[in-house]
């Protein structure tokens, strides 16, 4: 899971892999922005499988709440 | 005309940035002293357009003095502000609390210029818009005569004030004694709704995308409940927005303020009475504000819209040069080109200039096309949907979407590439763009 998600933070961001770490940060990387946010939700989303809830998408704020995030939904 | 930087309003209301907050009296005593910091000669004061308390002081304090403010947008780097510094010899420079002293040697400004704001021109030069004290004060006793701001309310001000709708809801609420919160927040961050629980925020201002994201959360799930009215300006809803907009605020009840202005009117040239949005077809713009007129040029069904008002800016600068003195238009061409619908209401249907609106920021399309054309060794033409760029190279550049959106400075998702073999062009030897839709 958690590599298939660190591709798509990779896609969308446009970063290399290793960029990709949990401590990436929503408003502290120059290319997680609002318009990043709405495609990473709409990439995880459709290559999980998965509906994330409102509280979810506010919270998800770093590349490892995002993990969090995704493992409970998968859980389910 | 009341001006908003005297803070004349008598108000309990307060101005909140993060922990710290003022009441106007506070806030109007730390204007004072910051204005006394500043010398009695017009000097032009660079500010970098912090959604903070700092920023706010110093901008009030140097509108008070009469100087000339030219407010740098905070997402560029210091490479870019230096780039604006040394074009026009800015005197001084404000950043969050830190007053530096540039540039000793003053030269006669124009004494009615009172703010600089910037374009979003894509090219090399900078090029900014020279706003009066009057084309400020006009247009903002003009939208709170339209707009239902009273002194109880209180905004949440997130969008950049470095862009002028975003100022121009800080003007506004400050004309009429508002609270109103400061922040940078985006509206998917967790601490944008505990901002707007807390402090009770009973008004909503957005572009189209912050609607865009306003559903993408569900209105529904969003303390919504504690509004008053919603009002959106900075470029056309799409129609499913528009629809989708017209349905939820229908049946909530919930007054929603459509809002139609450029940088170029000091920000608003037509508000939609809430009445009016629930029976208007998308791209409807209301009525011009008082004392303005809205018209088509040519005076038929069809053609560009114009605008007249004491809200027309004084030219564009590029230059210290460009600031000795002020353009004095009556008329501002829009450069949109409106329809006149059959009850009298003016439609926008397209855009004579050439610009994408987004991601909430203008792209002139042909000042990218140029740079495009520079920088592969085949020409391109672009169109845009204001979702996306749609780029038309000839010849076959593949893989070159990321590198456009650099240059455009979106996101690459939003670039769309295309190889053709040559550029569809009309008679008269001009793109024929129709052709590439």
């Amino acid at each position: 899971m958690n590599e298939k998600l660190r591709n798509i933070f990779a896609s969308v961001l446009d970063i290399p892999l290793e960029e990709v770490t949990d401590e990436l940060a929503y408003g502290q990387h120059d290319k997680w922005d609002s318009m990043s946010h709405m495609m990473l939700i709409a990439d995880i989303e459709s290559n999980f499988d998965i509906m994330i809830d409102t509280d979810d998408i506010i919270d998800m704020s770093s590349f490892a709440k995002a993990q969090e995030i995704v493992a409970k939904y998968e859980s389910e | 005309m009341s001006k908003f930087w005297a803070l004349g309003k008598a108000s309990n209301s307060l101005i909140v940035d993060g922990e710290r907050t003022l009441n106007y009296s506070q806030l109007d005593t730390e204007v004072q002293s910051a204005l006394s910091n500043l010398p009695k000669k017009k000097q032009l004061i660079a500010i970098v357009a912090h959604n903070s308390l700092p920023f706010v002081i110093h901008y009030l304090a140097a509108l008070r003095g009469g100087h000339t403010v030219l407010l740098l947008d905070k997402s560029k780097g210091k490479e870019q502000h230096q780039v604006m510094l040394t074009q026009f010899h800015a005197n001084y420079l404000i950043d969050g609390d830190l007053v530096s002293h540039l540039d000793p040697d003053t030269v006669t400004l124009a004494p009615e210029i009172a703010l600089l704001l910037g374009t979003s021109g894509t090219t090399g030069r900078e090029k900014v818009v020279k706003l009066t004290f009057e084309n400020l004060t006009s247009n903002c006793a003009a939208i709170t005569q339209v707009l239902p701001i009273s002194k109880t309310d209180c905004a949440m001000a997130s969008l950049p004030f470095s862009y002028s709708f975003g100022l121009s809801i800080l003007h506004s609420h400050l004309l009429v004694g508002a609270g109103i919160i400061l922040g940078q927040e985006s509206l998917m961050s967790k601490s944008f709704w505990q901002q707007f629980t807390q402090h009770n925020v009973n008004s909503f201002y957005g572009v189209p995308f912050s609607f865009e994201i306003l559903f993408r959360l569900g209105l529904q799930r969003q303390p919504l409940h504690q509004l008053k009215y919603m009002a959106q300006a900075g470029g056309r809803l799409s129609g499913e927005l528009w629809e989708a907009l017209k349905e939820f605020c229908g049946s909530q009840k919930l007054p929603f303020y459509a809002m139609y202005g450029q940088t170029e009117a000091t920000a608003r040239m037509a508000i939609m009475q809430p009445d009016d949005f629930l029976a208007a077809p998308a791209g409807a713009i209301g009525k011009a504000l008082p004392f303005c007129k809205l018209y088509i040029a040519s005076g038929e069904k069809e053609g560009e819209l114009c605008f007249e008002g004491a809200n027309i800016f004084a030219g564009y600068a590029s230059s210290l040069e460009d600031l000795r003195e002020c353009e004095d238009s009556t008329i501002l061409k829009t450069g949109d080109v409106a329809h006149q619908l059959d009850n009298g209401m003016l439609q926008i249907v397209g855009r004579i200039k050439r610009i994408a609106k987004l991601e909430g920021r203008r792209i002139n399309l042909d000042d990218l096309e140029r740079q495009l054309n520079q920088q592969f060794n085949s020409s391109c033409v672009i169109t845009s949907d204001d979702k996306q760029l749609r780029v038309f190279i000839c010849g076959s550049e593949l893989g070159v979407e990321k590198q456009i959106a650099e240059i455009a400075q979106c996101h690459h998702r939003n670039v769309k590439v295309f190889n053709i073999e040559t550029i569809p062009r009309l008679s008269n030897g001009k793109v024929n763009y129709n052709a590439l839709i």
